[in-house]
């Protein structure tokens, strides 16, 4: 019995871990990983790195120093310290995002799993509102709830979870809908077995692949649309240091200060690359047949 | 009657990053003008691979040929430009491949198809003039010539391989390799397509090697027979020697034995037990000893070497001793 | 074919009340009163009731809703509560800025990303291609935002070469469309690469591409002639499917350079709670999304020869017996 017992999980693992050899073998995924990390890290860190406070505090002695040894990358027309900035809008900008997709991918989830068990009426019902909300693009989407709830970090993370959770729910249906159709659900249902539970427990392991791989990909989407909506002016408003934020206050003195808007804009490339870098190695990894 | 294409000593390899995988190692192949040579084997003998390389057609970086020489008409292929291959693929070789339902371009009428070749190698053809090679090469393969404007899908798998057919003889090829041509086609209709192509065949006085694991087809339509197993030929001669005769190659004798006999009531299917050794990972030595029912030690260490008399080859190991003295003569 | 396209306009209107629907739930349960928003806040009780009342305001969401999809029969998209204008009149001036963005938009899209994508797949595993991958990843990943400020830092700022923004009144030139194409175009014409390539490469490794090899095509006619044909139908269904991601980056294209466009007025309707012109706007972008979905599939019911002699048969079959 034990034995039985070891043998399962050692198979339980390899299977993650062939993933994860897959994975480490491809090193752009690797440096996405990386990065990442990198950047959580000082997402997580930043109340030590600098006060925030500070990160606020206007100056107007300090204004426009240019990238140097005290402040790394200068600071901004109101004296306030970049560095400081960025690395707090890392922590907003990743936080919203993250937070969106985890969201958007639990109530997706479960409004999916509905959908894909009991089809029928209640599927095709759910399937055409999610229809329409997907005719409407993302971002317009997100740009109505926000104007109408008004802006603020809460309400652009309830404006970007809504306009994200069909996406989740599509994905998980289709995947339960899949496994009904699998071979081993027809003849586990030949000799007698209960589907719904069947299905349950292939579920897991069936969809926890795509849904990361999805996960990802649209994080990385939510970072962008989040500081695009930011920068537009209905996102999170100033003075918070968020990326697309800092980008809109700065643009005006972008002639003149380069560094005010070409720093930010490159810590949102560097986020949103490490994530697609991250969804497209997990991909090739847990398919390596759809690899090239 | 001449050879009009000769293999020699032809190793080619296919390389993926874990591990290269040797498809063909050392096979010697001839056929004269004229003739239709039958190739048999398992699938992953290397058949495909060895027609694919005399039209040089290995998947691009993927599969090279390593070493020997393919000689037609006492040009080695291996050694030509692509320009000049370009030239003989279509017009002095052509191929018709496996799966009529795949080999066709979805998006291209057939007609177009046909014409392509024909505007490819016949340069001095005016437009009637391909038109109406065109309708005759339809007509040769039995196919109306208002379907010319149908599309590949609008077409039955037997009528597809007809078109792939007209498609390999418009240019009347000295050289046609015909690759499993009926194997994804039903019963019935595999005969058809097979008495038409050995009549074309013949109109055209063109030599043919038809690759197949299928000995009825070989019995009827071939003049000799090559055996292939694991890249190699382990037994050739002509029809009669292979298919009567005492002396062959154990894996020769598996083949026979796997297909049933209605002659004889009783008897069970003997198949060949086991499986191909893995191409990437040769056993030293014959490497059929692994399944060989008569394996001996020196198998296992040394390569039997061509054992010829008259026009029959056999590589093995248990005729080495009784031949060893023609063997050492040569 | 006809037939087809009327079903597909049908199944359309559903989707489109819905959206109705959900916006103007949206805009309906927020704060904000548009009688206070349209005289402004010194406004008295009293005139504020009588705008309130002219709108019937007062009555509850559902008679609101119902009303005005009854207008919307009648070609009346209502009154702006911002412009006291007629809605479909704000729009029309606005929808030509913003069709002409979006058709210049997947034009550069295809001009720049099937090349890309074939170059790429023609040579994989070449430097070029693994040039076009970090393009195409760089494309995807950029804030386009971001791309049209750094845009505008080179080529309007320090070279001087191309407008920053559109004026508000005078002359357009093609020289202010360039940085808003470019931006709408940028994340696309990413993926469209992708898809060209791996289309490609399946179509390069499949039996159909061998065969034209075995005649004796050269390299170029067998991509330009076989391969080509076969790769570029996905591709079409991909504009299709990515028009509404592109609408949506329309909308945020239009504000950063100012375009005088439905998206730039949506975002001021929404904004300013003027929500009979954001239902305007948003119905326009549904339908247009909508329209050029069905017309892609259309398109490639006509280029995919399976697909058109189904058709074809079909009719025929109909024909016959109808005779």
């Amino acid at each position: 019995m034990k034995e039985k017992a070891s043998k399962n999980k050692y198979k339980k693992r390899s299977q993650i871990y062939s993933v994860w050899l897959r994975f480490r073998r491809n090193k752009m995924a690797v440096a996405g990983l990386i990065l990442l990390c990198i950047l959580l890290i000082l997402a997580v860190c930043a109340p030590f790195i600098a006060d925030y406070e500070q990160v606020i505090k206007q100056d107007l002695t300090q204004r426009f120093i240019k990238p140097g040894a005290e402040h790394w990358f200068g600071t901004d027309a109101y004296g306030r310290d970049m560095f400081a900035r960025v690395v707090w809008g890392a922590r907003y900008s990743l936080s919203i995002g993250i937070g969106a997709i985890l969201i958007s991918l639990t109530i997706g989830s479960v409004i999916g799993s509905i959908a894909g068990f009991y089809g029928g009426k209640i599927d095709s019902v759910i399937m055409r509102i999610i229809d329409v909300i997907m005719a409407i693009p993302g971002t317009l989407m997100a740009i109505t709830i926000v104007a109408a709830l008004g802006a603020g970090t809460t309400k652009l993370l309830i404006a970007m979870s809504i306009s994200q959770i069909p996406t989740f729910s599509r994905v998980v249906r289709s995947i339960i809908m899949g496994i009904r159709e699998e071979e081993y659900v027809e003849a586990a249902r030949s000799y007698g077995s209960r589907d719904r539970r069947l299905i349950m427990k292939q579920i897991w392991p069936n969809s926890l692949g795509p849904l990361i791989v999805q996960a990802s990909l649209s994080m990385a989407q939510a970072v962008l649309t989040i500081s695009s909506l930011s920068f537009i002016g209905l996102g999170i408003p100033a003075p918070t240091p968020e990326w697309g934020t800092i980008l809109s206050e700065n643009k005006t003195n972008m002639r003149l200060y380069p560094y005010l808007c070409t720093i930010p804009g490159i810590a949102i490339l560097l986020s949103v690359i490490a994530m697609n870098l991250i969804g497209d190695g997990l991909r090739d990894a847990l398919d390596p047949k759809l690899k090239n | 009657m001449e050879e009009f294409l000769t293999i020699q000593d032809l190793h080619v390899s296919y390389h993926t990053a874990d591990e290269t995988v040797y498809a063909v190692n050392g096979l010697n192949l001839s056929v004269k003008k004229g003739e239709t040579l039958g190739l048999v084997g398992e699938t992953g003998a290397g058949k495909t691979t060895t027609a694919l390389s005399i039209l040089r057609l290995l998947p691009f970086k993927f599969g090279s040929i390593d070493k020997g020489s393919i000689l037609l008409d006492g040009m080695d292929l291996t050694k030509v430009s692509e320009k000049e291959m370009r030239k003989i693929r279509g017009d002095k070789i052509s191929m018709i491949f496996q799966d009529p339902m795949t080999s066709l371009n979805s998006t291209i009428k057939i007609g177009k198809q046909i014409e392509e070749v024909l505007k490819i190698h016949r340069k001095d053809l005016g437009k009637k003039e391909v038109i109406e090679r065109v309708d005759t090469l339809l007509k040769l393969v039995g196919i109306s010539l208002e379907r010319k404007e149908d599309y590949p899908h609008q077409l039955s798998g037997g009528m597809k391989q007809r078109v792939v057919i007209a498609i390999a003889l418009a240019c009347e090829p000295k050289l046609l390799l015909a690759d499993e041509p009926t194997t994804a086609l039903d019963v019935t209709i595999q005969a058809q397509v097979l008495n038409m192509m050995r009549e074309l065949k013949n109109k055209l006085n063109t030599a043919m090697i038809l690759i197949t694991h299928d000995l009825g087809v070989v019995a009827e339509n071939c003049d000799s027979v090559a055996i292939m197993y694991a890249g190699e030929i382990v037994e050739s001669g002509a029809v009669e020697e292979i298919f009567e005769g005492t002396e062959h190659h154990p894996y020769t004798v598996g083949l026979f034995g796997s297909i049933p006999d209605m002659s004889k009531k009783t008897r069970r299917l003997s198949p060949i037990n086991g499986m191909m050794p893995n191409p990437a990972d040769l056993p030293p030595g014959c490497p059929f000893w692994p399944r060989c029912p008569k394996a001996k030690d020196i198998c296992k260490q040394q390569k039997p070497n061509e054992v010829r008399q008259g026009s029959h080859m056999i590589k093995c190991h248990l005729y080495q001793d009784a031949k060893g003295g023609e063997e050492a003569g040569k | 074919m006809l037939k087809y396209i009327g079903k597909r306009l049908l199944i359309m209107i559903p989707i489109i009340l819905g959206i109705t629907l959900i916006v103007f739930a949206i805009l309906n349960y927020t704060p904000g009163d548009p009688a206070k928003l349209l005289l402004g806040f010194n406004a008295t009780e009293e005139s504020l009731e009588a705008v309130r009342a002219e709108w019937r305001l007062d009555d509850p969401f559902l008679v609101r809703y119902v009303r005005y999809l009854g207008d919307i029969l009648h070609g009346d998209f209502g009154t702006s509560w911002r412009y006291g204008t007629a809605v479909t009149q704000e729009l029309s001036t606005r929808v030509p800025n913003t069709l002409k963005l979006a058709a210049m938009s997947v034009l550069v899209m295809l001009i720049l990303g099937i090349p890309m994508g074939i170059i790429s797949a023609v040579k994989q595993y070449s430097i070029l291609d693994n040039l076009m991958l970090f393009i195409a990843l760089l494309l995807t990943s950029i804030p386009t935002f971001w791309l049209a400020l750094m845009m505008m830092l080179k080529f309007s700022l320090e070279l001087g070469w191309l407008p920053a923004s559109m004026p508000a009144t005078g002359v357009v030139t093609w020289k202010h469309w360039v940085l808003p194409v470019f931006m709408c175009a940028a994340n696309l014409t990413a993926s469209l690469v992708r898809t060209t390539r791996s289309n490609m490469l399946e179509v390069i490794r499949s039996d159909c591409i061998r065969t034209a090899r075995a005649k004796g095509a050269t390299e170029f006619r067998v991509i330009a002639y076989h391969a080509l044909r076969n790769a570029l139908m996905p591709v079409v269904t991909l504009v299709g499917i990515n028009f509404n991601v592109l609408m949506g980056g329309a909308v945020i294209t239009e504000q950063v350079f100012s375009v005088s466009g439905v998206g730039n007025l949506l975002i001021t309707s929404v904004r300013t709670k003027d929500a009979p012109m954001a239902m305007g706007c948003i119905i326009f972008i549904a339908t247009t999304i909508g329209l050029v979905n069905l017309a892609v599939d259309v398109l490639y019911v006509y280029i995919n020869p399976r697909l058109k002699s189904q058709y074809v048969k079909m009719k025929k079959r109909r024909e016959a017996k109808a005779a």
